[in-house]
């Protein structure tokens, strides 16, 4: 986490492990990270990145852009629908600069007493809990579906949602 | 003259509601409520899954998915096309070709050959990868010679020469890497259908070439797609807002689509008409253009509930397919959070270390 450079207003995170060192500050998170790594397509890695203001940093640390990588609608806008039922949310919004490229410009601000880094990690928790909820109630409802029509269940149905092979 | 059309007032549990010109949208009225931290963070418990109909042999499914935001809908959807993987034939290695067809078209038809593997098993082939490893391609031969005639046949008249060959994906034979094991199920892997016509060649034309299978998303290529449609729509409702009767009920019976009304006789000896079903409406909004029954039916859509069809293109069942989409959307949230720095570079905020959430 500390493997930005020191530019004012610039925040450049590489999704990849971080060194302090030669140790892994976190070596838990950095080993789930490779893992996610690997179901991704490698030219399609998503990554997050916190663009630099062009009038200054003196926006401060209440209106951040999130410039994501990889990404498209189809993760940025139920992360902007979640975002706008948070308390401490004043603005969210989000665009894609150009359709060519893939990337999202992702605006966020917050109220005092906030930040806006946690907020869009408290976003994505609640995004990961509704899709979580859904494939599970999914899941339950095949395995009825199943049963009720006297089909066999695979394999697959009996996994509970979330410990299905690695795709 | 036409009648006037009333803006319909508002229905608790619809969200649009059709009319003669415009249809009628209705906002949720959610987000006029205060939210608080709690409520933000179990925003799905009214949601549910009900399956309706999984086919034969699972390609076919349709369930209906409610209490979820219409974007929520759209996510799946999205990543059914776009993210979930499957395998296609990607790299194409030509070694003799003397058909009408050029190397590029055949190698694109090629492409779009869907091929009967589970993408699970499989590892994505890394961009600058030299050798081929067999966890991540699959080599597959496909081999026409030329057929050999005689001078004399070759100018022989047209019936008597010996006829074109057609070149069908049942021809492609898979190359086993020398590390695979005899009852690997990797041996399996062959086109999901046979019948697929690649080419034509006449008899002296020749096609040597070499295919290598591997794992891709419908984002990079639609040939990667593993379904050939995934689709949602608004849960329609249709309801009668008053009786029709015996000549009206068989004239609404011929403005509406098939099936959707039925005629039941009713205890004074007339037709009445009755809707049968409101998921067999497919959109057609004759009804309301009539002059005298388009105050009779009103046709709403209803709020935050979705029916789902999903067709899978054969490799996987289509229900294994919105499984594996949900989780690859769970797994991109995750990722995006685990690489959102949290320790923000400026001086005057002290961001809290989070603990870690039990998921």
């Amino acid at each position: 986490m500390d493997t930005h450079e020191e530019k004012p207003g610039h925040v450049k995170m590489e999704e990849g492990v971080s060194y302090v060192g030669g140790v892994s500050k976190d070596p838990v998170r950095d080993s789930r990270m490779m893992e996610l790594r690997q179901s991704f397509h490698p030219l399609y890695i998503p990554s997050l990145y916190i663009s630099e203001e062009k009038g200054g940093h003196g926006k401060g640390p209440h209106e951040v852009t999130f410039n994501l990588m990889n990404e498209d609608h189809t993760i940025c806008n139920p992360l902007r629908e979640v975002l706008n039922r948070h308390p401490g949310v004043l603005h969210v919004g989000y665009t894609i600069p150009h359709p060519s490229e893939r990337k999202v410009a992702f605006m966020l601000r917050v109220k005092e007493g906030f930040a806006c880094q946690e907020v869009m990690r408290d976003g994505f928790r609640v995004l990961m809990d509704i899709f979580g909820t859904v494939g599970k109630k999914f899941s339950d409802g095949v395995v009825n579906y199943k049963m009720e029509h006297g089909m066999t269940l695979d394999d697959e149905d009996l996994t509970t949602f979330g410990e299905s092979v690695q795709g | 003259m036409a009648a006037q059309t009333t803006y319909p007032p508002v229905q608790s549990g619809l969200s649009c509601i059709l009319t003669r010109h415009q249809p009628a949208l209705f906002t949720s009225n959610n987000a006029q409520e205060l939210p608080s931290l709690m409520g933000f963070f179990t925003l799905t418990e009214s949601s549910g899954v009900n399956v309706r109909e999984i086919s034969e042999d699972g390609m076919v499914l349709q369930f209906d998915l409610t209490g979820v935001e219409p974007c929520i809908a759209n996510s799946i959807r999205r990543s059914l096309l776009c993210d979930v993987p499957s395998m296609a034939a990607e790299t194409v290695l030509m070694y003799q070709n003397t058909s009408v067809f050029t190397d590029d078209h055949i190698g694109s038809r090629l492409g779009l050959i869907p091929f009967r593997a589970d993408p699970r098993k499989f590892k994505f082939r890394l961009p600058r990868a030299t050798v081929e490893h067999p966890e991540s391609t699959l080599i597959f031969d496909l081999s026409i010679p030329a057929t050999k005639t005689s001078s004399a046949l070759r100018n022989a008249r047209k019936d008597a020469k010996p006829p074109n060959v057609n070149v069908y994906s049942s021809h492609l034979k898979l190359i086993p890497h020398p590390a695979m094991k005899p009852d690997d199920e990797k041996r399996n892997v062959r086109p999901i259908s046979e019948n697929i016509l690649i080419a034509t060649l006449l008899p002296q034309q020749e096609l040597l070439l070499k295919l290598h299978v591997v794992k891709g998303v419908g984002k990079d290529h639609a040939k990667f797609s593993p379904v050939s449609t995934a689709m949602f729509r608004p849960k329609p409702e249709l309801r009668l807002l008053r009786n029709v009767y015996d000549e009206e009920a068989r004239r609404l019976q011929s403005l509406t689509p098939k099936d959707l009304i039925a005629l039941e006789r009713d205890t004074a000896g007339q037709e009445k008409a009755v809707i049968r079903d409101s998921r067999l409406y497919t959109g057609s909004r004759g009804v309301l253009k009539d002059p005298t029954l388009s105050d009779c039916m009103q046709i709403a859509f209803r709020e935050n509930e979705f029916e789902f069809t999903v067709e899978s293109v054969g490799a996987l069942q289509s229900a294994v397919l919105v499984c594996q989409a949900i989780e690859i959307l769970k797994k991109r949230c995750e990722f995006l959070s685990l690489i959102c720095p949290k320790e923000p570079n400026w001086n005057n905020i002290k961001a809290e270390e989070t603990t870690d959430y039990k998921f």
